[in-house]
């Protein structure tokens, strides 16, 4: 069976003028992925700002071309295959950061719900409604919320009725981006409960993606771990949280402040990167404990264990 | 010792077109030199109208509506503008989450650095500039002259952040305000921010007011905690001891719905419901609705600051039997 989502050597490429006057130079947002979501999988994608997992996540919905390489969704391209274009909607859905943004504010939450419903008229009217309801009882919203605009809703509240709306046309696959991290931690709990009974219940794939680990390592099967628009490592969530081999998820495990003071957590962090590495060197090289000559060239992801992938020379 | 900041009963309002907004209610808390104290709770809390308030800050339509706060035995709630503003930035500094729209984006980091030295300390010219280059240097970033030279938009995060603090540095406060410093960092860069600050707490004697929403960042970097619920400090104890066993329900809750590592796919308890609007807030006890231990008593009556134990202070009517205070 083919996988539900997957990446093939999948690059995206942005041209950045530095300057007025300086030529534009490539920066490579997403430099060859491979990566396959198994279906009724949920895959959490971590790393830091600017590594490239947003525009990955793009790519995976279709709102972004790569520059190269394939996504594959049930095994059909999805910038190849005619019939993926029309069937889109049903088989992806994205859930975004802020939800104040990403719900119109003229239309009450039932339309916004029940829109993609309409537009593909599934139903009757009556059926359409009963639909609406369910999907909001099942993110928790009872039927008085139904006539209410998002500016009347709590950030808690309106990234539900984001989630259900992604939910209206029974997606396979629902990408999550950062989708907790605009949430107080008290409603952060409900939200992630939430997504964990929609995947018991619906049987979901999920793309989740956020710099918070504790988050990602709370939802997911499996954990990629990205570095400078590349996977640098992807294991089981439990082996990755508990034997870490690549230096960066180190590093970033060993960052997060543990929320117990008895824990004393050593002091030193790992350095920003000042200086890039060079042309075909490991991306880390400039903050990594480790680099040796040997990372002047970058290593291929190798299988350290069965199901954990590293790249590095050193792991 | 005799406390830096104390708050006495520090209430603060907002005049709004349904009423009155009381976004601070009731606050006391002393903080002495040298103590990091960490004010934790979601949004809207009154946790940053607290601190702007310290400063006498808070934007209009909003004001201190009661209450006192001392500076070094002066009372802050009695001085005049001016008096505040020599405060200001001199002897109490504030660092703010994003350092990007706190710096002046058409002005050369220098030329910001320096402001408060020429403006404050009566530096000249050729002074401040050797004295930011110290500053630069103390708050670890390399390369400090071309630093100096650097508008904001060409720095990184976390070089903003160290400028940030340099800034705040500068004039030798005692009190530093630091509002979500690391909010917006990475976390392997607010862990260097983290450690700059601690240490500055350590070597200098500079007592902090620091304000956050994450429990880890609060866990390894304060000494005493305030948890503040719907414009109430609902609960103050030493970090060791909160987190060995909170006092407050509401902080039970915030504890018991924080994912941690290596809790794979086991169901959270969140804190039921949400946060009440300021200006339809519940009788008694703010967190009755939400309140798993919810009882009658609670409905009806605030509840005062009790002391169940030494050190620790919980504004809970489980806690009565303790002895009121």
């Amino acid at each position: 069976m083919s996988a539900c989502l997957e990446f093939r050597d999948v690059r995206k490429t942005y041209f950045v003028r530095r300057g007025a006057f300086s030529r534009a130079v490539p920066v490579h947002a997403v430099a060859g992925v491979d990566l396959a979501v198994a279906h009724g999988e949920t895959v959490g994608l971590v790393g830091e700002s600017g590594c490239g997992k947003s525009t990955l996540a793009r790519m995976a919905v279709r709102l972004d071309a790569p520059t190269s390489g394939q996504v594959l969704m049930d095994g059909m391209d999805l910038w190849r295959t005619e019939e993926v274009t029309d069937r889109l909607p049903e088989l992806v859905q994205m859930v975004f950061q802020d939800p104040f943004s990403s719900l119109d504010p003229r239309m009450t939450v039932a339309q916004s719900v029940g829109e993609a419903l309409d537009a593909r008229k599934v139903g009757d009217k009556a059926s359409r409604r009963a639909r609406v309801a369910e999907l909001l009882d099942m993110v928790g919203l009872s039927p008085e919320h139904a006539g209410r605009y998002p500016h009347q809703f709590s950030g808690g509240q309106r990234q539900r009725a984001a989630i259900a709306r992604a939910l209206a046309l029974n997606p396979r696959l629902v990408v999550c981006d950062e989708p907790v991290s605009a949430l107080d931690v008290s409603i952060q709990a409900q939200v992630i409960n939430i997504f964990q009974d929609l995947k018991e219940r619906l049987g979901l794939t999920y793309l989740f993606i956020s710099h918070d680990l504790a988050v990602v390592s709370h939802l997911s099967d499996r954990v990629a771990v990205m570095y400078a628009g590349r996977l640098v490592e992807l294991a089981p969530a439990a082996a990755l949280y508990d034997a870490p081999l690549h230096p960066y998820t180190r590093m970033l495990l060993a960052a997060i402040p543990v929320p117990d003071p008895a824990v004393r957590q050593e002091r030193g962090a790992a350095p920003e990167a000042r200086e890039s590495a060079g042309e075909g060197a490991c991306p880390l090289v400039p903050r990594c404990p480790l680099a040796g000559p040997d990372c002047a060239q970058e290593p291929p992801m190798r299988e350290a264990a069965p199901g954990h992938l590293v790249r590095c020379h050193r792991a | 010792m005799d406390p830096l900041l104390r708050l006495q009963d520090f209430s603060a309002a907002f005049d709004t077109a349904r009423g009155l907004a009381p976004a601070v209610d009731g606050v006391s808390f002393d903080l002495a030199p040298g103590e990091v104290f960490g004010l934790v709770g979601e949004s809207g809390c009154g946790k940053t109208v607290l601190s702007l308030g310290i400063l006498g800050l808070i934007p209009r339509p909003g004001r201190i509506s009661g209450g006192r706060a001392f500076f070094g035995g002066r009372e802050l709630t009695a001085m005049s503008q001016e008096e505040l503003r020599a405060l200001r930035g001199a002897e109490i500094a504030m660092i703010f989450q994003e350092p990007m729209t706190a710096l002046n984006p058409v002005m050369r980091v220098g030329v910001q650095l320096a402001e408060p030295l020429l403006l404050h300390k009566g530096l000249d010219k050729r002074q401040a500039e050797a004295r930011c280059l110290e500053l630069l240097e103390q708050v670890g970033l390399p390369g400090p002259r071309a630093v100096l030279r650097a508008y904001p938009h060409e720095l990184s995060g976390g070089m903003r952040q160290r400028v940030m603090i340099a800034m705040a540095l500068g004039c030798g406060p005692r009190l530093l305000i630091a509002d979500e410093p690391t909010t917006a960092l990475d976390v392997t860069i607010q862990k260097q921010i983290l450690e700059l600050l601690s240490g500055l707490a350590a070597e200098r004697g500079l007592a902090m007011l620091f304000i956050t929403h994450n429990l880890g960042v609060v866990a390894q970097t304060c000494h005493r905690v305030g948890v503040m619920y719907a414009g109430r400090l609902v609960e103050v104890s030493p970090v060791e001891a909160l987190f060995a066993k909170a006092l407050h329900p509401y902080t039970q809750g915030l504890m018991a719905s924080l994912p941690r590592l290596g809790s794979r796919h086991e169901r959270l308890t969140p804190v039921a419901g949400t946060v009440p609007p300021l200006t339809a807030l519940p009788s008694g006890c703010h967190f009755h609705p939400r309140c798993p231990f919810v009882m009658d008593r609670c409905r009806r009556e605030i509840p005062p600051v009790f002391r169940p134990e030494p050190g620790r202070e919980a504004r809970c009517w489980l806690h009565a039997e303790g002895g009121r205070a």
